[in-house]
């Protein structure tokens, strides 16, 4: 169980607040997503959980950053080491465990990604779809009991983003970590959470937003009524919310 | 694979231009001698000759390896530390600033005639280059993937080895590249007052009026330099022979 405890940010320089006094808690093995205007402080509450920026005051529980995963809105590929050298960076960093049961994991997230051709391959050789795949390989390679994942589709073309959406879900539904997911996009959040948190504009915090879909999710949810439902209203509270 | 043709196209032609300005007698050969004459040169000195190029290379190798090495490791320091790097960062560049010639003098005084003397204005004439450029090149990794590398709790220790070094290495091969010529410069400069070499060697055949043999000496200096280029591109692409999307063109 993560919990976040009357968390606020400001920046440092004008001492604005990014947000103040948000609380919410996420059981474990839930996929969450984080939905708001940009520059209301989504990354930044990401950022936070990650360990890589502290906030100005409360507090974040439950999460261990060596057991977590973080995939960034960049692949943030290592230009010179190839596909599989780039998915194990994070147990070459840690040196947990051995690299040989290792590889043999990162090759199975590959297989299970679409990428068992291009292990081999340098980032340079690979697509937009293809490099974000194999960050999210690398966000998974040890195995992380919670996956932060900052807007790592944003950058796709829409055919890319929804195969992609649907590859992380049937690998969360498997392995079922705890995620936290940033995104922008309505349908995304709708396609993959349980549960949204959604920001409110006017109090400068976060309220939830359940979608009520099938637990299991697959490519054909997207064309039911239901789903196209939930997505409008989402919408309407989102608009509503978050932007006053 | 290189295209070499430009390059010996341009080099016949210096030659071809070389030789016209003085057959036409535009400039006298007691100024400027006839290649064929700087050959001549090079066939009567013979072993004199070969033996000051060899002085010359020994102590350029050995001043430019020390302000290599020396550089190299003061660069990874002083990238740790930003405040010792702004305590001798401005030492660095003031002593780059004094001319070797000035204290080529005071080198003899310290360390006499000969050898040590030579290495030590090698030495110094290469070392901040290397030292400026390896500071800039330590400085320039991704700051997406220093964050990267911080999420997985990487150690100061694997982000130098793993990360900024690797992203440093078009900058260590132009410091190179820049330091291994200033340390034939620092070499023959040193040699003009400690004697030996082809520094030695220029500066007798200058009160004998032998010009031709200052020309046959500074081609066999360029040949050391040219020496050094060849073997750092060399080193630097074994080392990048597993980086086949570097942009070897940078080297």
């Amino acid at each position: 169980m993560i919990e976040v405890r009357n968390l606020g940010k400001r920046f440092p320089k004008s001492n604005q607040a990014v947000f103040s006094e948000v609380q919410f808690s996420v059981p474990a093995g839930d996929f969450v997503s984080i939905l708001g205007p940009s520059g209301c402080g989504k990354s930044t509450l990401l950022r936070i959980l990650a360990g890589l920026e502290a906030p100005t005051h409360g507090q974040v529980l439950g999460v261990d950053q060596v057991q977590s995963g973080l995939v960034f809105q960049e692949a943030r590929l290592i230009p010179w080491q190839t596909c599989l050298e780039n998915v194990l960076l994070p147990v070459r960093l840690r040196q947990r465990g051995g690299l040989n049961e290792a590889s043999a994991r990162a090759r199975d997230l590959l297989t299970l990604l679409g990428l068992q051709e291009k292990e081999m391959h340098f980032p340079a050789e690979l697509s937009g779809g293809m490099k974000m795949r194999t960050a999210l390989a690398r966000g998974l390679i040890t195995s992380p009991s919670l996956l932060l994942l900052d807007e790592p589709f944003s950058a796709l073309d829409e055919p890319t983003r929804w195969k992609l959406q649907e590859e992380l879900r049937a690998l969360y539904e498997t392995q079922k970590w705890t995620a936290l997911f940033v995104t922008h996009s309505l349908e995304e959040a709708c396609f993959l959470s349980q549960r949204i948190f959604i920001f409110d504009a006017k109090i400068r915090n976060f309220f939830e937003f359940r979608p009520d879909l099938p637990a299991h999710r697959k490519a054909s949810l997207r064309q039911e009524l239901s789903f196209f439902q939930e997505v409008q209203r989402l919408r309407k509270i989102f608009f509503e919310r978050s932007f006053q | 694979m290189t295209n070499r043709r430009p390059l010996l196209l341009l080099i016949a032609l210096l030659l071809l231009g070389w030789d016209l300005l003085v057959r036409l007698n535009v400039v006298g050969a007691y100024l400027l001698p006839p290649p064929a004459q700087v050959l001549q040169a090079f066939q009567d000195l013979g072993p004199e000759l070969w033996q000051a190029g060899l002085q010359t290379l020994s102590s350029a190798t050995l001043g430019f390896l020390g302000s290599a090495i020396s550089g190299f490791i003061l660069a990874l320091i002083l990238s740790r530390f930003s405040a010792l790097k702004q305590a001798v960062l401005p030492v660095a560049v003031f002593f780059q600033t004094v001319p070797i010639v000035a204290i080529a003098p005071l080198l003899v005084i310290w360390f006499g005639f000969g050898a040590p003397t030579v290495r030590v204005s090698a030495l110094i004439v290469s070392f901040f280059p290397l030292l400026a450029n390896a500071l800039v090149g330590l400085g320039q990794s991704d700051p997406q993937l220093r964050e990267l590398f911080r999420v997985y709790g990487a150690s100061p220790r694997q982000i130098l080895f793993q990360l900024q070094i690797p992203s440093s290495l078009a900058y260590l091969n132009a410091g190179l590249k820049v330091a291994s010529g200033l340390a034939v410069v620092g070499a023959i400069v040193g040699e003009f007052v400690a004697g030996g070499g082809l520094g030695g060697l220029i500066d007798s055949a200058r009160t004998q009026q032998r010009v031709d043999i200052v020309f046959a000496a500074l081609f066999l200096s360029a040949l050391i330099g040219f020496f050094y280029m060849a073997l750092i591109r060399w080193g630097f692409g074994l080392l990048l022979r597993h980086r086949p999307y570097f942009n070897k063109d940078s080297l």
